[in-house]
């Protein structure tokens, strides 16, 4: 079996001697009880050592197996290598003198990310769309079934920034880790009258912030939603914040002022869509469509969101529904959140949102996670028209559905 | 990972050159390896050319000969051409950008697969044909069989086509 990547196992350090009366911030991130200003105090330190403690105590596992979780391994392994290496040549036959010697602007990408970036074969996934663009060169190192985890520890990303110096860096992930091997399940409390959302400083201040002209919000979906989410999926919302903080803070220590290494770089996120749980196999007339049941029956479908909520004794669809809802909802809000004050930290526009939230809709999903080919070029063509410096629909965000609406 | 489309282009390009040269040396002794004629033949034209093949002979062996080792190696240019039309459609989806026809060109794909399991079942019937249509009710025809065969060919085609006119109108408006 090839594991396509092995970081190293660090030993945790002792932790520091802690004043009695001080409150570890940590336990109260695992505990839901953090304050947004002890999360801005903890995210400004916190070590990937302490990234990996955290992980470790929200998932109830050791590191070792969380690697192992967490690593592509297999077919999907192959067919992620076949297409990175597909994407890499073009990569480098664009390179060559001609490119920059083209009209207009012209832009090197580095691509890390999941399966919304490199899904097998089938499917024209939003890097496809990107790649049509003859002016970008696009150079990719994102794995289908990819963690943030596993980025983060890979660290894959640096190497390639420093050895390209890409003027964008576009990035997706979080997904695999929410729910990738039924992790969602333990995510969920199934009476459904969990009101752990009142106890997240974030999350309170994610929906205060919320802008509800760009994104309609749906509140009595949210709060159903809402009330089947315990601890553990607020504290894994506060540590996806301070994995990507720890993550772009370290880019754009290396690329927001002149002179830096990577100067002037561009950051690209995206936050999913409202995925609906589903496992239905769905034979149709539709021979455009011939590809929904091969990929539901072999890759995964039903398995992310789906099974697990059974599991957990989740049987309404209404509620399961609402369930990801809730989650998507705050994801997004989160990394909108953390884009900006990374901006304001750095004093500039470096990191922009590509927001799908509502623009897949009910009958655009290929499988459980990922939209038909259409919706995902549509989001690929916000992403294009982010890197190209058009106006944003709102400060740092593209909202997918404002600017494409069906 | 570049094993897989040299494999298929490979196997696409010796099958042609070996249909070539073998209907070519047929045809230098004079005959005609007339294996789209059997594909579309009747049930009792098929058994009149099968016997016509059985009596012709071209050097040591008959035409039926020649027409049953065709049609093996046709099984390796089937492998070759699916292979081939994925990679070429795949290609052609990847400078699409309108998601429709993006959409219509991964039909392709199907198309492709579609006419090799075609073909192998036309294949299939070809033979046991060659080798038992001296037996009473044994042959099948495969006209049929060929006929929609060659009908998702020419929809695939036609597909190639506009996705290909489609990109060098994108490729001049980019210059």
């Amino acid at each position: 079996m090839i594991l396509r990547r092995t970081p190293k196992i660090k030993r945790l350090r002792p932790s520091k001697p802690r004043n009695e009366d001080e409150n570890d911030p940590i336990d109260d991130l695992l505990r839901n009880r953090l304050s947004l200003t002890s999360l801005v105090h903890l995210r400004e330190k916190v070590t990937a050592d302490e990234l990996s403690d955290i992980i470790q105590r929200i998932y109830d596992l050791n590191e070792k197996y969380i690697q192992r979780l967490s690593m592509v391994e297999g077919a999907l392994h192959r067919l992620n290598e076949l297409k990175n290496s597909q994407r890499n040549r073009v990569f480098r036959k664009r390179m060559k003198q001609e490119f920059w010697e083209r009209k207009g602007e012209k832009h090197v990408i580095v691509v890390e990310g999941d399966s919304w970036f490199n899904y097998p074969v089938l499917l024209t996934d939003l890097i496809d769309r990107i790649g049509m663009e003859k002016n970008f060169a696009l150079y990719s190192v994102a794995a289908g079934g990819d963690w943030l985890l596993n980025m983060l520890s890979a660290r894959e990303y640096i190497e390639e920034l420093s050895v390209i110096h890409p003027d964008v860096f576009l990035i997706s992930g979080g997904g695999n880790d929410l729910v990738g091997s039924n992790r969602i399940a333990a995510m969920l409390e199934p009476t459904g009258l969990c009101q752990e959302i009142e106890h997240s400083e974030l999350s309170q201040f994610l929906l205060e912030r919320a802008n509800r002209d760009a994104v309609p919000f749906n509140e009595t979906t949210f709060n159903l939603g809402a009330g089947f989410l315990s601890r553990d999926f607020f504290a894994l919302l506060q540590f996806f914040h301070l994995q990507y903080w720890f993550l772009l803070n370290g880019v754009l220590r290396n690329g927001a002022k002149d002179g830096d290494k990577f100067y002037p770089i561009k950051i690209v996120t995206q936050g999913y869509d409202f995925a609906i749980p589903n496992s239905e196999l769905r034979f149709g007339t539709n021979l455009l469509l011939w590809y929904v049941p091969i990929i539901r029956k072999f890759l995964g479908h039903g398995g992310w969101l789906k099974r697990p909520m059974l599991l957990r004794g989740v049987f309404d669809q209404q509620k399961q529904e609402a369930i990801v809802y809730a989650m998507i909802y705050l994801f997004n809000e989160m990394m909108i959140y953390t884009g900006q004050e990374l901006n304001k930290k750095f004093g500039g526009n470096f990191v922009f949102h590509i927001d799908s939230r509502g623009s897949v809709g009910r009958d655009g999903w290929a499988d459980e996670l990922h939209p038909k080919p259409r919706h995902f070029m549509r989001t690929g063509e916000a992403f294009v028209a982010c890197i190209k410096n058009e106006s944003p629909t709102y400060k740092n965000v593209f909202v997918v559905s404002q600017m494409f609406p069906e | 990972m570049r094993i897989f489309p040299i494999l298929y282009w490979t196997l696409f390009v010796f099958a042609i050159f070996f249909f070539t040269w073998q209907y070519l040396y047929v045809l230098s002794w004079g005959h005609k390896l007339d294996i789209f004629g059997l594909e579309f033949a009747s049930n009792n034209d098929g058994r009149v050319l099968l016997q016509d093949w059985n009596r012709t002979i071209v050097d040591t062996e008959n035409i039926l000969h020649y027409a049953k080792v065709n049609t093996w190696v046709d099984f390796l240019f089937i492998i070759g051409y699916v292979g081939v039309a994925v990679l070429i459609s795949k290609s052609l989806m990847q400078g699409e950008r309108n998601p429709r026809f993006n959409e219509i060109i991964r039909m392709c794909y199907l198309l492709a697969f579609l006419i090799g399991f075609l073909d192998v079942v036309e294949n299939i019937i070809l033979l046991s044909d060659m080798y038992h249509y001296r037996e009473d009710k044994a042959y099948v025809g495969t006209a049929l069989l060929s006929t929609t065969k060659f009908t998702i060919v020419g929809l695939l085609f036609i597909i190639w086509l506009v996705a290909l006119i489609r990109r060098v109108i994108a490729k001049n408006e980019f210059n």
